[in-house]
């Protein structure tokens, strides 16, 4: 259902709330606010942080990341907003149920993600997906994307981080490569070079969510620069403004995405992997 | 090497050798341990990495291989370290700056100062399900290397800290040792080194020393009381010896005192004895003298001749003792002058003549006419002495008297073919009183003094003595005289006629009546005007006129001497009066007052010819020096 509110023609007042004025979130407000300048309209950004009071007269909040998000659903008295890099499962948990705020997620859909791995390594019978207890959400939707992308997928549940090495090493056994979710139990930061070292030794890649997890070893990832995702939400928001008024209600993944390759572990797995640019072609390009 | 040097090495060597050996092992195990400790750590290191670079390298994580390699670096002695990825390139941290070899063997290489371990990154296995499924997993496969460079110089560093370290203990050790040694060992000797100095000062005569008992060792205890016994015994052994000593020393001087004595009182007899029997042994002389043309022609004559014999034969013997005694006393100078040895010897032979002739001897007289250096009297006696003996003691054959010259001396010698001396006798027969052949009964073997004034007279003129002697074969004595080869002049005395009339006016001064009498009866027959005089007293009152020449008896009268009348009457009359005195005194201290005084003199009994022979010389150098300006 798409719902338009003409709130005001002339000057869209937008404020950007940032969970922090810097980093990711600074790098997508600067790219949404850029981008949004250079649309048609008398755009009225304005800038805000969760310690400060939100200013009332906005015709739509973007809030930018999980904090920003939590503020402006407390502040927003039913006014637009649009969650930017919070996860899917974050974002649904909420705000599931309000139907002025709606997000563009920070993860990919999965079926793409299962493609690209498709892509990536020709030879894939099945991917293990280890999932915890926040990931644990997505085994539904996980079993709907490995139908539509036609790869299959072994899920094992890890409810400790001592028992991932083991699960792992249960699931290469039909597995020739595995897919890592976002899940605290599962990629966190203390125990990636241990997982990732288990993998190299179990000689099977992984695939990742974002280019600091291929850095520290996974074979590639898919994902959406906090750049892109601004650059997508102003040609969105513009969008909106122009048939009419902001969206609401209704969240969907991005559409502009990322890949990375990281080329030490693929020679050191003996893979062959066709450069970022081929893959993110080929997988555009993919129905 | 002293005993404290001993014990001190002693102590010392076996410490310092212990010290020498347990540390030169100790260091040189150590080294080894420190060499393997080093390659173990550096293999180590390089495994370590290895394993640790797995990840990084898989991952081609720089960053975490880069902290990897800074972290290896924090290791002691690591000095670089290097990943070497398959595609060559490297990733390295410290200082790599060097050549390393093909990265395709697990070994250690040393290079300069580095030891270099490399080691392979490997993929490791994946987990316990491996063992039962056996995977397409190689796990020898090489992802890349590592290589880490240790310092070798670290070892060097190490290995001079642990000598150092070493010698440190060492030298600290022996320290102690050597105070060790100097507190307990060197200690203990001290009461040995104090029993040392003890006994060194005993036996250089500090006996009695005592000693401190205060070793601590029983033995040594034992000895330091042994060493004060020692000492104490040698003390009393050394005062029981100065006591005897003392004692016989006391004994011997008292015997010397006696034998001194004795000796002096032997001396007194003698010279009193002379004298007693000089004086009329003296008058005898005299009155016979005066007797002999009175009794000239008459039947008595002979018996008065052999009166006059006897009387010169106990003269004889007078003067000998009287010789032996004036020799000791050593107031006998020699007057030395050259003298012709042939014509005095032949003068010497023609007054034995009558006795050789009478025991039916020959005496023969075989001389070079030579001059020799001497005293005439003296000679002459020695000689006289001689020729008395030979004619003595030979029976049968001859006697020779002999001078030739020997090695440019004059060698005169007394031959005779007498009854020899034997062996045992020979080395004797200068001592006085000796006689050898005592059991040959012969009236006029003489009183055994004719050698020993000899022998003196010799040894006063320096003259060598030699006996040679054969038993039943004869004797030969020889002496030495000094050659003169040109006399200045014939000194040849005029022999001035013994029986030519003295003439002028003698003063004759004594005290025994008989002697003054037969003095002056004699001189009135020679032919002078005498004037007789018992004291000084009346030699003054007698004195008319000025005597010619005064004849004294030394031993006058209440304590008055010749000496004093002949000063008295040189000074009554104001001139020089020739003096002789005339003594039967035999003391030294006598002989040695009148010679110091300057006037011959003449001993008791006189002999005749001597006295006219000096009345004679007197008159003479009387009249020279009046007739002197």
């Amino acid at each position: 259902v798409l719902l338009l509110s003409r709130v005001a023609l002339a000057a869209p007042a937008v404020t950007l709330l940032l969970s922090q004025p810097s980093g990711i979130y600074q790098e997508a407000a600067d790219s949404l606010a850029r981008e949004l300048d250079a649309r048609p309209g008398d755009w009225k950004i304005g800038f805000a942080t969760p310690d400060k009071p939100l200013p009332l007269d906005v015709d739509l909040t973007v809030a930018i990341g999980t904090r920003a998000l939590e503020a402006a659903l407390d502040a927003s008295g039913g006014k637009p907003v649009l969650s930017l890099l919070v996860p899917k499962l974050t974002f649904d948990r909420l705000a599931s149920g309000k139907h002025h705020v709606s997000a563009l997620y920070l993860d990919q859909p999965l079926t793409r993600q299962l493609k690209l791995l498709k892509l990536a390594l020709p030879g894939l019978r099945q991917a293990g997906v280890p999932l915890g207890p926040t990931s644990r959400e997505l085994q539904f939707s996980l079993q709907q994307a490995a139908e539509e992308s036609g790869v299959p997928t072994r899920t094992t549940m890890v409810s400790k981080g001592l028992e991932l090495l083991s699960t792992l090493t249960g699931l290469a056994e039909d597995s020739q490569a595995f897919l890592l979710l976002p899940d605290p139990v599962v990629a966190q930061r203390g125990t990636l070079q241990s997982l990732f070292l288990h993998t190299y030794r179990l000689r099977k890649p992984v695939m990742a969510y974002s280019a600091p997890l291929v850095e520290s070893g996974a074979l590639l990832a898919i994902y959406t620069l906090p750049e892109q995702a601004g650059r997508e939400a102003a040609r969105w928001i513009a969008e909106s403004w122009t048939r009419g008024g902001f969206l609401l209600g209704m969240s969907r993944y991005p559409n502009l995405f990322s890949i990375s390759v990281n080329r030490s572990v693929a020679r050191s797995l003996d893979l062959r992997l066709p450069s970022e640019d081929v893959l993110s072609r080929q997988l555009e390009a993919m129905p | 090497m002293k005993i404290r040097t001993r014990a001190f090495l002693l102590g010392l060597l076996p410490t310092l050798f212990l010290a020498l050996v347990l540390s030169a092992y100790h260091v040189y195990s150590r080294l080894g341990e420190l060499d393997a400790t080093v390659r173990q750590q550096g293999m180590a290191l390089a495994r370590h990495l290895a394993t640790a670079a797995e990840y990084g390298v898989l991952s081609g994580n720089r960053r975490a291989l880069g902290s990897l390699l800074d972290e290896a670096l924090r290791e002691p002695g690591a000095k670089s370290a290097v990943v070497i990825l398959p595609d060559r390139t490297r990733i390295a941290r410290g200082d790599p700056h060097i050549e390393l070899p093909a990265p395709h063997k697990l070994g250690q290489w040393q290079a300069g100062k580095r030891l270099w371990f490399m080691h392979p990154v490997v993929l490791g296995k994946g987990g316990e399900r491996d063992l039962f499924f056996d995977d397409t997993i190689s796990t020898s496969e090489t992802l890349a290397w590592v290589a880490v460079g240790i310092d070798a110089d670290q070892t060097r560093v190490l290995a001079r800290r642990l000598l150092l370290t070493s010698l440190v203990i060492t030298l600290l050790g022996l320290a102690l040792a050597i105070l060790l040694i100097n507190r307990l060992a060197l200690t203990g000797l001290q009461p040995l080194m104090e029993i040392i100095d003890t006994v060194r000062n005993v036996s250089a005569g500090d006996f009695g020393r005592r000693l401190r008992v205060s070793a601590h060792s029983p033995e040594l205890r034992q000895l330091q009381a042994m060493v004060n016994r020692m000492s104490e015994s040698l003390r009393s052994y050394q005062q029981d010896m100065e006591e005897r000593v003392r004692s016989m020393t006391a004994e011997l001087e008292f015997k010397k005192r006696e034998a001194e004595q004795a000796n002096l009182a032997k001396s007194k007899f003698l010279a009193a004895a002379s004298h007693d029997l000089r004086q009329p042994m003296h008058a005898i002389g005299l009155y016979v003298e005066s007797l002999k043309p009175q009794m000239q022609g008459r039947a008595a004559e002979e018996t008065l001749n052999k009166i006059e014999r006897s009387i010169a034969s106990m003269v004889e013997l007078f003067n000998a003792i009287l010789d032996v005694t004036k020799l000791d006393a050593g107031v006998v100078q020699p007057n030395v002058a050259p003298l012709r040895i042939r014509r005095f010897l032949l003068d010497l032979a023609d007054e034995f003549a009558a006795e050789t002739d009478h025991k039916g001897l020959s005496l023969r007289v075989r001389a070079a006419d030579v001059w020799a250096n001497t005293d005439e009297i003296l000679l002459e006696r020695i000689l006289r002495n001689l020729l008395s003996n030979a004619v003595r003691h030979t029976a049968k054959g001859g006697i020779l008297l002999a001078a030739r010259r020997c090695r440019g001396r004059l060698r005169l010698q007394v031959w005779d073919t007498g009854s020899g001396i034997s062996p045992e006798h020979q080395p004797r027969i200068f001592e006085e009183f000796y006689q050898a052949d005592t059991d040959k009964a012969d009236a006029r073997q003489g009183l055994g003094l004719g050698l020993a004034i000899v022998s003196r007279l010799a040894r006063l003129l320096a003259y060598p003595l030699q006996l040679h002697s054969q038993p039943g074969r004869g004797t030969v004595i020889s002496l030495d005289l000094p050659l003169v080869e040109n006399p200045a002049a014939s000194l040849d005395p005029a022999d001035a006629g013994d029986r030519a009339p003295l003439s002028g006016r003698a003063l004759v001064i004594d005290d025994d009546p008989l002697v003054r009498d037969a003095l002056g009866e004699l001189l009135r027959q020679w032919g002078m005007e005498v004037e007789l005089a018992a004291n000084l007293r009346q030699a003054r009152e007698s004195l008319g006129n000025v005597p010619d020449v005064v004849l004294a008896d030394y031993q006058l009268p209440n304590g008055e001497t010749g000496l004093m009348a002949a000063q008295d009457i040189r000074s009554g009359f104001g001139r020089v009066i020739p003096v002789a005195l005339i003594t039967g005194d035999t003391r030294t201290e006598t002989i040695r007052a009148l010679r110091l005084a300057g006037f011959p003199v003449l001993h008791k009994p006189v002999r005749v010819p001597q006295l006219r022979s000096l009345l004679a010389t007197m008159l003479r150098d009387g009249k020279s020096s009046r007739s002197a300006p």
